[in-house]
């Protein structure tokens, strides 16, 4: 990646550094990270079966490069 | 305006996709789109630049039912929140905005109503033990124990039968559980009003629950249950216990096999997620586990994701309804409405506010669907008296 992310269990995170400027981060426990993505994909979820029959996924590097 | 709270409302003002009006029960309704999530962090901006007055803004943030719809959905908070740990945090606004204002002497048309519940409130609170626990007679709960449940004033005195059911249900399936002798308030209605009692009254609960020896403490009120797991620990650190909702609890005894149907609820049935279950704690599962183990019930529930559009029309603070009682029940027409179009009899509910709420509207508009409290159907399936 072009960016330094900080990678968690499950998600990707922005460094705090980059958080100190314009905005500051929000004091936020793990149970509000996690409801913030169970609501995202839920919410995808739900917008897919509305929009879609299907779903594809994306392409791997290897194929873009092939 | 402080710098940081400006540039909080600038996120969502240069937002333009305005998701969180789509869905906003109270745009739905009225239409004007000062009163969604965007309108106030856009109106707050603007007074922060010196355009307008606060008194401006006196009857704007009772439009609001706290539902935490907006919150979600905005795309700061679902495609951003998880990687920059920055959210919209629009319910937090409403219930500061309501707490300035009154602190100015702006008080919404209606505050009047909102002001007596809080005094009514109070005045439980001085008064004896044994009102606040006088729901629980003849059932004899101890007020101490590892696991307790806490039963909120507006459940001890206005919807009893839910508290009733509750405890009926635990003493049946052999739960050794307490409740406390002496509760203390916590209203959203004193919440938005004088913050520092609202945490006075929170500092107590969590003390008295720590002295019954709670390890577990199981909640009836959904809007509780999202004081206990969202605000609480503003304000007192982490909990000295696990907090539970009820029909987690009772999903979890039903799987167990603790929990025995003697009886079926031939209805055909739809269930309305509290919006303080659902869109404030995410928490929708339980409910409808509960539902489909239910014999001879037939249930058509909507998607959960679907569900953050309704609202019963109470508000999570109550305010609403007492400020803007046509609002409500606008918006409660609408929601049992639907439910009678997926061909329900009975629409199921978690939120002793919503059955209540669905109760009046029920009884306003005649339209043809019975609201249960989802504890009454299941002391019902399990032969228990409420």
């Amino acid at each position: 990646m072009a960016e330094k992310v900080i990678k968690k269990s499950d998600h990707y995170e922005v460094e705090p550094w980059r958080m100190t400027g314009y905005i500051h981060q929000q004091v936020m426990n793990d149970a509000a990270i996690q409801k913030i993505m169970q609501d995202k994909m839920m919410y995808l979820t739900w917008m897919h079966k509305q929009e879609a029959g299907r779903c594809l996924p994306g392409y791997t590097k290897e194929e873009l490069e092939s | 305006m402080m710098p940081a709270a400006s540039k909080d409302c600038y996120n969502v003002f240069a937002c333009r996709h305005k998701f969180c009006r789509e869905w906003c029960p109270d745009y739905v309704e009225e239409g004007n789109e000062s009163y969604t999530s965007y309108g106030y962090h856009t109106g707050l901006l603007a007074l922060s630049r010196g355009n307008g007055d606060l008194s401006e803004m006196k009857n704007a943030y009772i439009h609001c039912l706290e539902c935490g719809q907006c919150e979600l959905k905005c795309p700061n908070t679902m495609f951003g929140g998880d990687f920059y740990r920055v959210t919209t945090t629009t319910v937090d606004l409403v219930r500061k905005m309501r707490r300035d204002l009154h602190a100015q002497g702006i008080d919404y048309d209606g505050f009047e109503e909102v002001q007596k519940t809080i005094d009514d409130f109070k005045a439980h609170d001085a008064g004896p033990d044994e009102d606040l626990t006088s729901w629980a007679a003849g059932l004899d709960l101890p007020f101490e124990g590892e696991t307790m449940m806490f039963v909120d004033y507006y459940n001890a005195f206005q919807t009893r039968e839910v508290p009733i059911a509750a405890a009926k249900i635990l003493k049946a399936a052999g739960v050794k559980f307490g409740i406390l002798k002496h509760p203390h308030i916590t209203t959203g209605e004193l919440y938005e009003t004088d913050e520092a009692a609202w945490v006075d009254e929170a500092k107590k609960n969590v003390e008295a629950l720590k002295e019954a020896g709670a390890k577990t403490v199981i909640v009836v009120n959904p809007h509780e249950y999202s004081y206990f797991i969202k605000e609480y620990p503003r304000y007192v650190g982490e909990l000295p216990f696990n907090v539970v909702f009820i029909t987690d609890y009772v999903n979890d005894l039903i799987k167990a096999g603790t929990i025995k149907f003697v009886k079926p609820y031939n209805k055909k049935v739809t269930f309305h997620d509290p919006c303080s279950l659902n869109k404030l704690c995410g928490n929708y599962k339980a409910p409808r586990e509960i539902i489909a183990a239910l014999p001879g019930t037939h249930a058509e529930i909507e998607d959960p994701v679907l569900q953050w559009k309704y609202c019963c029309g109470n508000g999570v603070s109550s305010a609403f309804r007492k400020a803007l009682p046509d609002v409500s029940y606008k918006i409660g027409v609408r929601r049992l409405k639907h439910a009678n179009d997926v061909g329900a009899e009975v629409l199921l509910v978690a939120c002793p506010h919503c059955k209540d709420m669905f109760a009046e509207t029920k009884t306003k508009s005649g339209i043809n669907i019975e609201p249960v409290h989802i504890l009454e159907v299941v002391a019902y399936c399990m032969g228990i008296e409420v």
